[in-house]
């Protein structure tokens, strides 16, 4: 894993929100502990997937790396500098390097600007603080082609967000994230508000790109059969913590926690005769509060091996072979 | 009764909605009959009329704009679409119950969750109120709440989504009706919480022998639910045959497409996947051409100016298809 340059290193990422009570006097009586805690790196030109149920965190950790939400403590080193220290400005020169692709395409763009211009934003805000020296004529060569390599044609640039498809709109968010030739994408939940025969198409867009542009990737979804099929790594979230990593293929074939092995059984097989067939581990109940104070394993009361020993020690993450670590006292 | 009767009917139903860009043709013809203890999946992608097709059953389409023009749905020997709202209304929750997507929307908030159930019991039992409470709280207790004689006092803000929907199949399942409607009951919930309901709906379904129309988008859920499935595109039904043979051997180009194109875990992820061109057409003065054949790599002459006939195709069960490559003799 060491002939890779490490592009993004994140240690012991900790985000926790405030529980205020109070009115005017606010006072702090607790904290949710969105994230609690996560280690994991990246290389360059590597996908790693973050998967999870809602709540797990996986959308807090990757707003924390994007320095869009205020960690708690913990590192977040990209190519050798913490982007937690850095002033405003030298986070504005570093932000180059990462953007973001956004679940809902609705949203995430500007319902008055034409696609055109959402695109070339980032292009003109980087001209305008002197960061990037590109003229009027060759932000609109660079949009042009953005459009044309994310699959818009070129005379939709006059239109705005309301006139596309969700799947065209995920395309101009996709182009707008690539305008600055970042080397990271961060990449919460892309295709989950799309249909199933649109997120094939966007799928394959990201998988090209990625190879064009060497592009690293933090992929973030609850589908793990979208992320088996376009992440190298996977790590498994419960609770703000990870509880498993591995390679795709070794998750799916040789699954340690018994948390990933319920994620996996749970999930519909578009195969009847093998859906006859699997035998369901049907958790009971649901995630607890992430706010309550807890000792242990964070899985133990919906876990159905749990011994003795979850409730009182925490398992930290360990290496059982090669790329694979889980975290539970029995794998 | 007998095991195999059919107790729903559907013949030629048409709904469609006037808007200022024109008619929106939103279900054109669907026709499918139920047998009792039937599961029938109704697959298709958002616009395709699915959740239209059903409301358009219990007459809960808002008209205007909404109109159901013709057709038949024929319910114990009667046609709901010709009877009076207050006929239609002793058939909607007491024979025919619906379950939907979102169940924070469809549960009051300011009215405990054992009235709300109590509610339709009274209603159609005929029963007093300290009588429609026990049974309220008896069916908590066989959805599986814990601890139901408490919970029962709870209101919806304090029950987590999946309990929500377990407390909405409650009340559907309180009159123990004959037919089940399905609307996407699982899609804002995380797969473990689909797990637990899908097991829930597939266990009641088995013991009560209800039928279940199962409106999804997700061809995992249908795979595992489902006897029989009818897949819609634009308004249509495009293919309808049993379930190991519409995933085994698919006949229309689209249902192999979107079959193709979900990122399988049981498959290797080195291929790319396939993605179906384009995205659904625009139901405004759709034309009366194959709606798929701008889509469809085997798009003949004949697809583009003529609706293809419905097929029937040999096989164990009722398969029709409709698609011009099998027809076998062409005008």
């Amino acid at each position: 894993m060491s002939e890779n340059a490490k592009l993004l290193e994140v240690k012991g990422l900790k985000v926790h929100f405030p529980i205020e009570k109070g009115i005017v006097w606010k006072r702090r009586v607790g904290s949710v502990r969105a994230v609690d805690g996560v280690d994991f790196h990246l290389s360059k030109g590597e996908a790693l997937g973050l998967v999870g149920e809602s709540g797990c965190g996986k959308s807090t950790t990757a707003m924390a790396v994007a320095q869009l939400e205020r960690a708690t403590a913990g590192q977040v080193i990209l190519e050798g500098q913490d982007l937690r220290t850095l002033s405003p400005e030298n986070l504005r020169r570093a932000r180059m390097n990462f953007q973001i692709v956004f679940q809902d395409p609705y949203s995430s763009l500007n319902p008055r600007m034409k696609a055109g211009d959402i695109i070339a934003e980032p292009l003109r805000i980087y001209s305008r603080r002197g960061i990037l020296n590109l003229t009027e004529a060759q932000i609109a060569g660079k949009t042009a082609a953005l459009m044309d390599r994310c699959g818009l044609a070129s005379n939709f640039s006059d239109r705005y967000p309301h006139e596309f498809s969700g799947g065209q709109r995920q395309r101009i968010g996709i182009a707008r994230a690539l305008a600055l030739s970042p080397k990271l994408i961060l990449a919460d939940e892309p295709v989950s508000a799309l249909d199933v025969s649109i997120q094939s198409q966007i799928l394959n867009l990201l998988k090209d790109l990625q190879k064009e542009f060497d592009l690293t990737f933090l992929f973030i979804a609850h589908d793990l059969a979208v992320i088996e099929y376009f992440c190298d790594r996977i790590a498994v979230m419960y609770l703000g913590r990870i509880v498993e990593t591995a390679p795709s293929a070794e998750l799916y074939r040789n699954t340690l926690h018994p948390y990933s092995k319920a994620l996996l059984s749970a999930i519909p097989m578009p195969d009847p005769a093998q859906e006859r067939k699997r035998s369901r581990i049907i958790l009971k109940g649901d995630v607890p509060s992430p706010s309550a104070e807890r000792t242990g394993c964070p899985f133990r009361e919906r876990c159905p091996v749990a011994v003795e020993r979850c409730a009182h020690e925490t398992p930290l993450l360990r290496e059982i072979s090669a790329g694979h670590r889980s975290a539970c006292h029995l794998s | 009764m007998q095991d195999n009767e059919e107790i729903l009917r559907v013949e030629g139903l048409c709904t469609q909605f006037r808007t200022e860009q024109g008619l929106v043709k939103a279900v054109d013809g669907i026709s499918f009959e139920l047998r009792r203890g039937q599961t029938l999946g109704i697959v298709g992608e958002s616009g395709s009329g699915k959740s239209v097709a059903n409301l358009s059953m219990l007459r809960l389409i808002q008209t205007p704009p909404g109109r159901v023009t013709a057709g038949k749905v024929l319910f114990d020997g009667k046609d709901l679409l010709t009877l009076s709202e207050e006929e239609v209304r002793a058939y909607r929750g007491r024979n025919i119950a619906m379950i939907f997507q979102d169940p924070l929307t469809s549960l009051n908030p300011v009215l405990p969750i054992w009235l709300q159930i109590a509610e339709a019991i009274e209603l159609h039992h005929k029963l007093k109120r300290p009588a429609a409470k026990v049974k309220a709280v008896e069916m908590l207790k066989a959805i599986g709440i814990p601890d139901p004689e408490r919970r029962a006092y709870d209101y919806p803000h304090q029950f987590s989504g999946g309990m929500r929907q377990r407390v909405m199949i409650a009340m559907a399942l309180s009159c123990d009706p004959d037919i089940l409607i399905a609307d996407e009951p699982t899609t804002a919930l995380d797969v473990t919480i689909q797990a637990q309901i899908l097991d829930l709906i597939r266990g009641l379904s088995r013991e009560r022998r209800t039928a279940v129309i199962m409106i999804t988008h997700d061809l995992g859920v249908v795979a595992g639910m489902c006897d029989e499935v009818c897949v819609l595109y634009a308004g249509r039904i495009v293919e309808r045959a049993p379930v190991d043979e519409l995933f085994y051997e698919p006949r229309h180009p689209y249902t192999r497409g979107l079959l193709d194109s979900i990122p399988r875990l049981d498959r290797s992820s080195a291929e790319r996947l396939y993605s179906i061109p384009g995205s659904p057409p625009d139901l405004v003065d759709l034309p009366d051409c194959c709606p798929f054949h701008p889509r469809c790599s085997h798009a003949m002459e004949i697809c583009r100016h003529t609706y293809p006939p419905e097929t029937a195709e040999a096989g164990r069960g009722n398969r029709t298809v409709s698609c011009w490559l099998h027809v076998k003799e062409r005008a």
